[in-house]
């Protein structure tokens, strides 16, 4: 076990640099040049900037040499840097990568596992019923609300609820993560905390549901058929037992292969719903970085979530053996 | 529906092939939904015990199947797997079901532990009574201890209407009073639990009070009565590390651990090969000494039949055809699909060059014909073939046969 364990970690590291290659040179041939904007933003508000000052600054942010050698350069750079465990520094932002990151996870990753904590809870259930009385009017009603759901764009309907909720009746404030206009302590921070993401877990929860509960409910559906469930209630067990037992120990094994998504998931922020919802979440600053060429930046976010994707395969694997005694780890 | 029927059916009779148009179809899942809805109703409704208590025709059986109809709605129309099933189980004895693939023998054993797949699959009429052998209760639900023998209680004998009784109340007979074996061995134990999990469970649903080292134990009784070697180990596995032989055991052991009255074996030997196959019928004709009950054994095997079985019945297209006792059916078989089957049955005394098979096919389940199913495929065929279904008649006290030939026979003597 330990040693398969150390095995796929050997794996994860190789696996790891060819993806830091990748993306390095991906953003390098990106076009979009930070110093190009910067030196435009300068000349607009009055002084103009002469060619020797722009190419100081192209060699000082090590952008200089945009040939195949030159990029090279730059990723072995970024990789020794790397192995003094240092992320750079951010071009937009001004401070270390890693203290940027750790700075606006925190929001992300609130949200998201609050989110992906009522989702497994409504959606499991919702797929089990589902199944279980398949083609009656609950199954039918649960199958078409959750398409809805999964059918909505998340920057629609996250305003649609902002303009019902918070616009309209006024229970929760719209946008931002705290209340500018006090200074709440303890407690009363915490619930200011909790009014300001209710809206935006609520926008993610009832979007990804579906996706969730169709497949518990596809699962269900093959294990419900199959032989030892007629065999579980051919013994005399109670058609509850059957189903929360015999068939429910079954459906956990795919579902726990798909929590190999969830750890970056839970990381990587929102997007869009952090956008809609102006909340200072990763997601929000990783599109701004991507959106003024912030290499470092996005270097250290991506390389992060490949990193916690890499570790969530590893251990849906670890899990998979455990939920499924056919599964021998070697 | 009947209307739909006949129409389908004139349609079935006028050409070989049938193509469904839009609106027939729309016309059969509408009269299927408003069929299946009432029987599912009936099936999920709450009863008081009295309305599924009967009486048995003859005492001396503990299964009597009494015109069971069980059919599947399909998008092509009603599919009667079963159609109008009567024979009896009579006690400690070993009943055989014959009949080729699809001839409804599963769906009815299915059907008497109600485990046909809902909504399709419905009991659409007819009565299953059983004999079950209950604790005796008193005026306040307690079960009567028994005078002498301690940890026994008083039994008394209940007999159900198993086609009536609401699924709610089928743990009753499911695993205590009726077990099954079925035909799959690989894919029947559950593969994330363990043998002894598994086994042990069924102790636990029917022994109130039980403890875990009482289960234990019972379990290990039971894997030591199917021959398995060891046990213990066994007792530990997990299903996918023993072979389909061994697994076959573990199913019986599961069948036999509550100490039901009938056991119903689904093709036992199917799905093993030849040698696994006499090894598993060994322990079977063993059992059938040892426990205090009946067999209800299933198969298409005339061979193991001839071996095990006390009393046959023959089933072809969802239909009773011939039942007797072993020796009428064997020696002196009436039916002509019962002869066709036995000269289709290898034999190595005979000198013949090719095997012997019926011509023909069975008819399309969906569109019966409304004169005997077998008239198509038989060399005997008469005039009266044509037309209705023939009635069962009786030619000795135990032997009946659903035949024109012998309704004369019958007329004239």
């Amino acid at each position: 076990m330990l040693k398969y364990i150390v095995k796929r970690l050997a794996y994860a590291v190789l696996i790891l640099l060819g993806v830091s290659m990748i993306i390095y040179f991906l953003i390098r041939l990106m076009p979009v040049d930070f110093i190009q904007s910067k030196v435009d933003a300068i000349s607009q508000s009055a002084a103009t900037v002469d060619q020797e000052t722009v190419d100081a600054m192209y060699k000082m942010f090590g952008l200089g040499d945009n040939s195949f050698k030159g990029i090279l350069n730059g990723y072995f750079g970024w990789l020794k840097a790397l192995a003094r465990f240092d992320l750079g520094t951010s071009f937009v932002y001004g401070v270390p990568v890693a203290d940027k990151i750790v700075a606006h996870m925190g929001t992300s990753f609130t949200v998201a596992l609050i989110a992906t904590i009522f989702e497994f809870l409504i959606a499991i259930p919702l797929g089990i019923t589902a199944a279980t009385h398949q083609y009656s009017l609950r199954d039918y009603v649960v199958t078409i609300l959750v398409m809805i759901g999964i059918s909505l764009p998340s920057f629609f309907f996250g305003n649609m609820l902002k303009s019902w909720l918070s616009l309209k009746l006024g229970w929760f404030p719209p946008s931002g993560l705290t209340d500018a206009s006090q200074s709440y302590t303890g407690a009363a921070l915490i619930l200011d905390y909790a009014r300001h993401i209710f809206i935006p877990i609520l926008t993610m929860v009832i979007l990804s549901i579906g996706a969730r509960m169709r497949m518990t409910r596809t699962n269900m559906l093959e294990v419900m058929n199959s032989d030892y469930i007629r065999t579980a209630r051919a013994k005399g067990l109670k058609e509850s037992v059957v189903i929360n037992k015999h068939a429910f120990r079954n459906t956990l094994i795919p579902l726990v292969t798909s929590m190999a998504g969830l750890l970056p998931s839970l990381f990587s922020g929102a997007i869009i719903t952090e956008q809609v919802f102006d909340l200072p979440g990763i997601g929000n600053i990783a599109l701004q970085a991507m959106n003024r060429g912030d290499i470092p930046f996005i270097m250290g976010y991506n390389m992060f979530l490949a990193a916690l994707s890499v570790i969530g395969v590893i251990l849906a694997d670890l899990m998979y053996a455990v939920v499924d005694p056919r599964v021998k780890l070697q | 529906m009947d209307k739909q029927e006949k129409k389908n059916m004139t349609k079935a009779s006028k050409g070989d092939k049938h193509y469904l148009t839009g609106k027939e179809i729309r016309a059969i899942a509408k009269a299927n939904a408003k069929e299946m809805k009432a029987l599912e109703k009936y099936k999920n409704r709450k009863a008081e015990e009295s309305e599924f208590l009967t009486e048995m025709k003859d005492d001396g059986n503990i299964l009597e199947i009494d015109d069971l109809h069980t059919f599947f709605y399909t998008e092509q129309g009603v599919v009667k797997a079963v159609n109008g099933v009567s024979y009896d189980v009579p006690k400690n004895s070993v009943v055989g079901v014959v009949g080729e693939s699809g001839c409804g023998k599963s769906v009815t054993s299915m059907s008497v532990m109600r485990l046909i797949q809902g909504p399709t699959g419905q009991i659409k009429s007819g009565s299953i009574r059983f004999k079950s052998r209950e604790m005796k209760l008193d005026e306040k639900g307690n079960p009567i201890p028994k005078a002498g023998a301690e940890g026994e209680y008083e039994m008394v004998d209940k007999i159900y209407d198993i086609a009536k009784m609401p699924i709610r109340e089928i743990h009753r007979i499911r695993g205590k009073q009726i077990a099954m074996i079925f035909q799959e061995p690989m894919t029947s134990l559950n593969p994330v639990f363990t043998i002894g999990q598994q086994l042990d469970e069924v102790t636990f649903i029917h022994k109130p009070g039980a403890t875990k080292e009482m289960a234990k134990a019972k379990s290990m009784e039971m894997l030591d009565k199917v021959g398995i070697a060891m046990p213990e180990r066994v007792y530990k596995a997990f299903p996918h590390e023993l072979s389909g032989g061994m697994r076959q055991r573990v199913m019986i052991a599961m069948a036999l651990a509550a100490d039901p009255r009938l056991i119903i074996a689904d093709e036992p030997t199917t799905a093993l090969d030849v040698t696994i196959q006499a090894q598993i019928l060994d322990l079977l004709r063993d059992l059938k000494d040892k426990i205090d009950g009946s067999i209800l054994l299933i198969t298409h095997d005339l061979g193991v039949i001839a071996e095990m079985a006390d009393y046959v019945v023959v089933m072809y297209a969802g239909k009773v055809i011939e039942k007797g006792t072993v020796r009428e059916i064997f020696q002196n078989p009436l039916h002509p699909y019962t002869v066709g089957l036995q000269k289709s049955k290898p034999t190595m005394n005979l000198d013949c060059k090719t095997l012997y098979n019926i011509p023909g096919n069975v008819p399309n389940p969906i569109n019966m014909p409304d004169y005997c199913y077998f008239k198509e495929r038989c060399a005997k065929c008469t005039k009266k073939c044509s037309g209705d279904y023939p009635e069962m008649v009786q030619v000795s006290p135990t032997h009946f046969v659903a035949c024109h030939l012998y309704d004369e026979e019958n007329k004239n003597g």
